[in-house]
């Protein structure tokens, strides 16, 4: 679960890590009682929405004055921001983080993550923060120091000794870095954290370390357990129709194309969508109704692809399991029924009782064609959307 | 001959007395796995589809033979349950619980790293060797004693795979599981196929993200003489929408499904585009 940038800086000022001095300004509030609380100095106003490349979009905005502060508010509040990481409607912007501009004179990296591959927590540092430390990473992967930390262990002295030695810090620069590594690991650990962030960790002209920017992603399966963590969600930042789909428990991802996607576990679905770009068409959504789905499951999920406008076809591929096939095929007939669809249904049923589900939706109903073979699924599902994109 | 359990497997099931323990227990037993007890904490001297449960595994372990255990237990105590049965020293745990918190499976991978246990999962159908031993959720009807070995990190796209090789059948058939932090990876279930008799052909089936497939690739090409077959599901996936830039500069921009491909294609390995390919490879192969 992604959470707001002024929600981040909040965790780490509890968590005694040093962040610039912020107001955040909420849709609703009153703009002039809010400015009123301001003398007439700098201000930086920040969009805030669940996506990078903030600043390029126009979502950062500098003010020198109280009117130009009012202004650049009303100006951002209620819109919505598109980033090169949004799609083209964007998200909503409706909480504001105002900020007091610090002199930056240099910018770090650091940041904690689940490793997958060393099964451990590890942490990341360079001396070249900022929004192109990807690049970084990818052209000269000397210049990031990473080192694992075992729970048992902790945060100790060397962890930190080996990743500042790029980061000419000085003493009270390095013991200032030590804290804030310890603190962001204990942050890490109490909230179940698989990434925290902070891009940059900057060097002020004070020569004190300052958080300017913070992104923290939590572990959705530990959520159950970090009650006031849970209560930082903002679904106004999800596609409505992903966000439907998770109260149904469905896993759903909205793609551009126009063949509609049901299938059952997550390897399948990304199969299928593989299965249908090989053979030249393009998959609208990625929907998996879960390994052992039912048949009610599978209705919820064709009343969540009806609401998808660009859906031309639907291609359901299901391998029965313990559900057996039958079921499932009675499940589409009843779906159909309940729902009002009218597109193209393709059906593929594999694994137990694949031929009694086959036998079960012959002729009972014209929007559906019922395939034995994979490729075969696929390439009626593009036929019947209308060809090949 | 089979990879980690045969006819002979005794099995454990931890969370037996809930509704997918219970399932699923009935399903191995109709399937004819020895499954010889049940850990239910508080139902200790019950029984539970004529088999008695206990409180503990050490309970278990002082009444019964067991090599392997199957875990059924809610996620929220899944890790506690596994690393009751290292604890216990069971050769084999498989774990079938979805939904495990991440930062509770990396003491149980610190644990494991010293300990003769092997873990299959969690988040994964686990392991068959057909017409011997079913320890997990996979339908048993689909599967046929036969030569092909397969291992997967997904769940129904073992079954697909089970399903194209269903002219040859399958020595044993592992589902390593999705997670971040999981037990048994490509390289250990790999060795095992190569060393089994009974398997000719191994069935690969990897996914996009992590570089379990590349570090596979490049085991295959000193260590594996056997034929593999491999899909890689994920090409058509977008990346990801996401925040921060930690999980990219780890991976280097490695883990697309091209990245994995070419990898594999250079140790080797017959590489299929999509998951229908998997059978025709393999017929190929076997011809």
């Amino acid at each position: 679960m992604y959470i707001h940038e002024y929600q981040s800086k909040r965790l780490l000022h509890t968590y005694e890590i040093p962040v610039p001095r912020s107001e955040v300004f909420t849709q609703g509030d009153s703009i002039e009682k809010f400015v009123a609380n301001f003398g007439g100095e700098s201000w930086i106003v920040k969009a805030q929405v669940h996506a990078g490349g903030r600043g390029k979009a126009g979502g950062i905005l500098w003010t020198h004055t109280k009117e130009e502060l009012k202004q650049q508010i009303d100006k951002l509040m209620g819109t919505r921001l598109v980033t090169k990481q949004t799609d083209a409607v964007g998200l909503p912007i409706q909480t504001l983080l105002v900020e007091k501009p610090a002199n930056i004179k240099r910018e770090i990296y650091l940041g904690l993550l689940v490793d997958r591959a060393s099964k451990k927590i590890t942490a990341i540092a360079s001396a070249e923060g900022g929004i192109n430390i990807e690049e970084v990473a990818e052209t000269s992967p000397e210049k990031i120091a990473s080192v694992n930390i075992h729970k048992t262990s902790g945060v100790q002295g060397y962890h930190c000794r080996l990743l500042a030695q790029d980061l000419n810090l000085n003493k009270a620069q390095f013991k200032q870095f030590s804290h804030i590594l310890r603190q962001m690991y204990a942050l890490f650990l109490d909230s179940d954290a698989s990434l925290i962030e902070i891009n940059p960790l900057i060097v002020a002209e004070d020569e004190s370390l300052l958080a300017l920017d913070a992104k923290m992603n939590f572990d959705d399966n530990a959520l159950f357990r970090h009650k006031k963590i849970a209560s930082l969600k903002d679904t106004s930042q999800e596609n409505p129709i992903e966000l439907k789909a998770k109260q149904h428990d469905l896993n759903y991802v909205k793609l551009d194309g126009s063949i509609g996607c049901i299938v059952n576990g997550a390897g399948l679905a990304m199969a299928t969508m593989d299965l249908i770009k090989h053979n030249g068409g393009e998959p609208a959504n990625f929907l998996d109704v879960g390994g052992n789905t039912t048949a009610q499951r599978v209705t919820q999920a064709f009343n969540l692809l009806i609401d998808d406008e660009s859906v031309r076809s639907i291609f359901v591929n299901i391998f029965g399991g313990i559900v057996r096939c039958d079921v499932i095929a009675e499940g589409i007939l009843q779906a159909l029924e309940e729902t009002e669809l009218t597109l193209p249904v393709v059906v593929l049923l594999q694994g137990t009782n694949a031929e009694q589900g086959k036998e079960i939706l012959k002729g009972k109903h014209q929007l559906i064609t019922a395939v034995s073979e994979l490729t075969e699924g696929a390439k009626l599902a593009i036929e019947k959307a209308g060809g090949q994109s | 001959m089979s990879v980690l359990i045969d006819e002979y497997t005794q099995i454990l099931c931890q969370g037996i007395t809930g509704s997918v323990g219970t399932f699923h227990t009935q399903q191995g037993l109709d399937y004819g796995s020895k499954i010889v007890a049940g850990v239910t904490p508080g139902k200790g001297g019950s029984t539970h589809l004529d088999l008695p449960v206990y409180n503990t595994v050490s309970e278990v372990m002082q009444n019964h033979e067991i090599d392997a255990t199957v875990i059924y237990v809610p996620a929220a105590f899944a890790a506690d349950a596994i690393l009751e049965a290292v604890e216990a020293e069971i050769p084999l745990i498989v774990c079938i619980t979805e939904g495990i918190p991440v930062q509770d499976m990396i003491p149980v991978s610190d644990i494991l790293e010293t300990s003769a246990s092997l873990l299959i999962g969690p988040n994964c159908p686990g392991i068959i060797t057909p017409d011997q031993c079913k320890i997990g959720i996979m339908p048993g009807a689909i599967h046929k004693a036969g030569n092909v070995g397969i291992v997967s990190r997904s769940g129904t796209l073992t079954y697909v795979a089970v399903d194209q090789t269903k002219q040859h059948g399958q020595s044993t058939c592992i589902g390593i599981g999705g997670d971040p932090i999981h037990g048994l990876d490509f390289i250990e279930c790999l060795t095992m196929f190569e060393h089994d008799q009974d398997t000719d052909v191994i069935v690969m089936v990897g996914e996009i993200g992590g570089t379990a497939e590349e570090e596979a690739a490049e085991f295959i090409q000193t260590a594996v003489n056997k034929p593999i077959v491999s899909y890689i599901a994920g090409a058509s996936a977008p990346p990801g929408k996401r925040m921060g830039h930690a999980g990219a500069i780890i991976s280097g921009g490695k883990g697309t499904a091209e990245d994995k491909y070419k990898a594999l294609e250079n140790a080797g390995v017959h590489t299929v585009r999509t998951l229908a390919g998997i059978g025709e490879a393999v017929n190929k192969i076997l011809a």
